[in-house]
């Protein structure tokens, strides 16, 4: 296999990939991705939320600071019924006070502070505590640190309560992948284990990646990690199809729109996403696998497959032949075998296909 | 010996079964049935086939699935009720023949009882849970007749005999036999009685052993033997003792359940409590294992998700070599038939580490795993039939390694089993 891992470490998708698996519920003696999170009863609690500034807060920070009104972080987790929480943000390495991240930085610092009750709308601000921690790649917590720390000053003058502030680093060493975080993160959440901890141990010529629950993101780094991901998500694509018309009752007729297969595909993740840009990107991705499925299916089965703009994919299955056949061919479907680095162009009528 | 191995014309049967009209008259005409085969046991000169029953699952959403008639109607299966929940079964695909009795246990479970010889009725059972995706058998695992067998040990007079079956084939490892079954690429799964027989039979290596001996024996040896000798962790065939004479039930891992007792229903008796422990443990598997988006509504500003689910993790006592690993994984992903039933286009991340985001063939469910020398992971979807790890966990100690551990979540399955079997207590109706 080519092994090119370089860049995974530093990639967002594997990232919150990995710190789901670190809350997942795993028998501490065989675990493979140690579950730290789940250790210390981190239980996540949200992922991709919407979060809002309350009315106040924005009149308040209108034109001292600059920020946002909505943010959404990758997951917030919690601990002790909610009385403290966990907003985890992934990126792929530090930045300074120049880089566009700062906006959101200075919005996630605001949120993390005694307002989170009232964001969550889970109590009383000042009723639960927060903290914000970023999850960055390797040798790039100090420098992150000291961004945040410039940003709690900033919001200090103008008398703007932020909320606590950590990094969690993620980086291989030569037998194992290890998470290193400061001690402040240690007391807040009174983790049991000093930093660092091992999370998963590396093997000769493996790729230590876990198994992907949320499979994509438009704004993976690397050639590597995006081929694969695109990959991944054809993978539960073409899964879902064959489970849909394998257990179906012959003769149907069903209809997979791009949406449905992309929300079967991420768990419903695709649904919240707000990034119109990304959510396009996606369908056009979607709406090119499905023409290569169908190019792939040899006649007279091809035949069943039909698009309509407004409907979306038709499957027609009408007799047990078809049924098998096309089964039989939909199994036989490489996802490998297409070019996953192919550039998506959207097309002029994305807006109104299926 | 097999006193079962008896020749008479299927007809009988089934015209004894056609003339049975009633809940009343099924019972007792099964318990003399087996009142008589029982003497004939005795006198190892068994004239006529031992009533079998077969433990089966309806999957599928609650409340969605469908009619028990409208199911087997679909391959040409008349179910004639003579009950409340309890049909006759008549094929109409094969000389209309009588083929026994399905009782409706819940939804979910159903109950197939036959007379006719286990050749015939294993096949039929086979072939239905094979051609519908509504269907599966029961699957008892290795790990689930160890919790049974120490409920046989905590009732049963020391002095009882008990018969446990242990079975582990240890098919992906490499001798020459084995190399000769790829040719068969993708042969297509047999949907109809008939090509049965054209299916090729290969003789492979296994360990298979029967052991027979008195209650207080087993209880004081079969611990330690198991540690010695791990294929004595995959039990495959488990008899219960009946209380009311000689002999008992002999309970198989895919749900067949022969009565060996003279004593009808005390048989089904025994299968309604196997079958009350499955269900509580299927509904632990589930609520534990299944992967969701959950979405909790808060006022500000909408929705938000969580994801909630535990993985599944079997874990080996020891790693397969690359040999068995590398063969395991062709076997199963590189045919559309394979024994595990699984759909999905390996991506490989090591030599011995691969990724499948794949479908339950049997349910058409999609299943997530990671598959190495040491592990399985499988995240199971919401919806996906808590079947399916039952399955995957009888078939890796059946087929990979007697001795694996698994666990959904951090918790060990076996606990989860005795738990389950814990819950399934006597409580006074009024």
């Amino acid at each position: 296999m080519n092994l090119n891992i370089n860049g995974l470490y530093k990639d967002p998708l594997f990232q919150l990939n990995l710190a789901i698996w670190l809350s997942q519920p795993q028998p501490f003696s065989e675990f493979y991705v140690y579950p730290l999170f789940y250790k210390n009863n981190l239980n996540i609690y949200s992922i991709g939320p919407a979060l809002a500034l309350p009315f106040d807060i924005r009149l308040a920070v209108s034109k001292k600071i600059s920020c946002q009104e909505i943010v959404r972080p990758d997951l917030i987790f919690e601990k002790s019924g909610k009385k403290k929480l966990c907003i985890l943000e992934c990126k792929s390495s530090s930045f300074g006070l120049e880089s566009s991240n700062i906006k959101q930085a200075i919005t996630l610092l605001l949120i993390s502070g005694p307002i989170i009750s009232e964001v969550l709308a889970i109590g009383k601000r000042g009723e639960n505590e927060c903290m914000l921690c970023y999850l960055i790649g390797p040798d790039n917590r100090k420098l992150m640190e000291s961004t945040l720390n410039s940003l709690k000053q900033e919001l200090d003058k103008v008398k703007m309560e932020s909320g606590n502030f950590g990094c969690f680093e993620v980086k291989p060493t030569p037998t194992a992948i290890i998470l290193e975080y400061s001690e402040n993160i240690k007391k807040f959440f009174n983790l049991m284990e000093d930093s660092p901890v091992e999370i998963i141990k590396i093997e000769k010529d493996t790729d230590p990646r876990p198994l992907y629950l949320f499979p994509y993101d438009p704004n993976i780094q690397t050639k590597e990690e995006q081929e694969l991901s695109r990959r991944i998500l054809f993978e539960r694509i073409l899964g879902h199809i064959i489970s849909e018309i394998g257990g179906a009752d012959i003769p149907t007729s069903i209809i997979f729109t791009t949406e449905k297969l992309l929300n079967a595909a991420t768990f419903g993740l695709y649904n919240i996403w707000e990034d119109k840009e990304a959510k396009k990107h996606l369908r056009k991705l979607a709406r090119d696998f499905l023409n290569e499925i169908r190019s792939s299916i040899n006649e007279p089965v091809r035949e069943s497959i039909t698009h309509e703009s407004q409907k979306g994919w038709i499957f027609n299955i009408k007799d047990k032949e078809t049924h098998e056949e096309l089964l039989k061919q939909l199994q036989r479907f490489k996802p490998e075998t297409l070019d996953l680095s192919k550039e998506v162009e959207p097309s002029l009528f994305d807006y109104m296909e299926l | 010996m097999n006193t079962e191995k008896v020749k008479m014309p299927d007809i009988d049967i089934s015209n004894e079964i056609k003339s049975i009209n009633s809940r009343e008259k099924m019972i007792r005409y099964l318990d003399g049935y087996s009142a008589e085969r029982m003497e004939e046991l005795d006198e190892r000169k068994t004239k006529r086939p031992l009533v079998k029953s077969y433990m089966l699952e309806h999957v599928g959403d609650n409340g969605s699935q469908k009619k028990i008639r409208d199911l087997l109607a679909e391959f040409r299966i008349e179910s004639q009720e003579i009950d409340e929940n309890l049909y006759r079964i008549e094929d109409k695909r094969t000389n209309e023949d009588y083929m026994g009795f399905l009782e409706v246990f819940s939804p979910r479970y159903f109950i197939f009882y036959t007379l006719h010889l286990s050749d015939k009725a294993d096949r039929w059972v086979k072939n239905l849970v094979f051609s519908s995706p509504d269907l599966d058998h029961v699957w008892l695992s290795g790990l689930t007749f160890n919790v049974l067998w120490q409920r046989i040990s905590q009732i049963s007079k020391p002095h009882r005999y008990v018969s446990i079956l242990f079975v582990h084939e240890s098919i992906y490892q490499i001798d020459s036999a084995i190399y000769e079954d790829e040719n068969e690429g993708d042969k297509e799964i047999s949907l109809s009685l008939e090509e049965e027989d054209d299916i090729k039979v290969i003789e492979r290596r296994a360990s298979k052993f029967k052991l027979v001996d008195k209650v207080s024996i087993v209880q004081e040896k079969l611990t330690k033997l198991q540690d010695l000798y791990s294929p004595l962790y995959a039990i495959s065939q488990l008899r219960f003792p009946s209380p009311v004479g000689q002999g008992g039930h002999d309970f198989y891992d895919n749900g067949k359940v022969t009565n060996r007792s003279g004593n009808f229903r005390d048989h089904r008796s025994h299968i309604l409590y196997v079958l009350k422990i499955y269900d509580e443990l299927m509904k632990k598997t589930e609520e534990k294992a299944w992967y969701s988006m959950y979405k909790e509504t808060i006022t500000i500003p909408g929705e938000f998700q969580k994801l909630i689910g535990s993985p599944v993790i079997i874990k080996f006592s020891e790693p397969l070599n690359k040999e068995t690993f590398d063969y395991w994984i062709k076997s199963t992903f590189g045919r559309l038939n394979n024994r595990f039933r699984l759909w999905g286009n390996p991506i490989i991340l090591g030599p011995t580490k691969i990724h499948v985001y794949g479908v339950d063939k049997h349910l058409w469910k999609p299943v997530f795993m990671e598959l190495t020398d040491k592990h399985l992971i499988a995240i199971v979807p919401k919806g996906t039939c808590g079947n399916t790890i039952h399955r995957l966990i009888c078939n890796i100690q059946k087929y990979i390694d007697p001795a694996a551990k698994a666990y959904i979540g951090d918790i060990e399955y076996k606990s989860m089993v005795e738990q389950s079997s814990k819950e399934v207590v006597y409580e006074p109706e009024h």
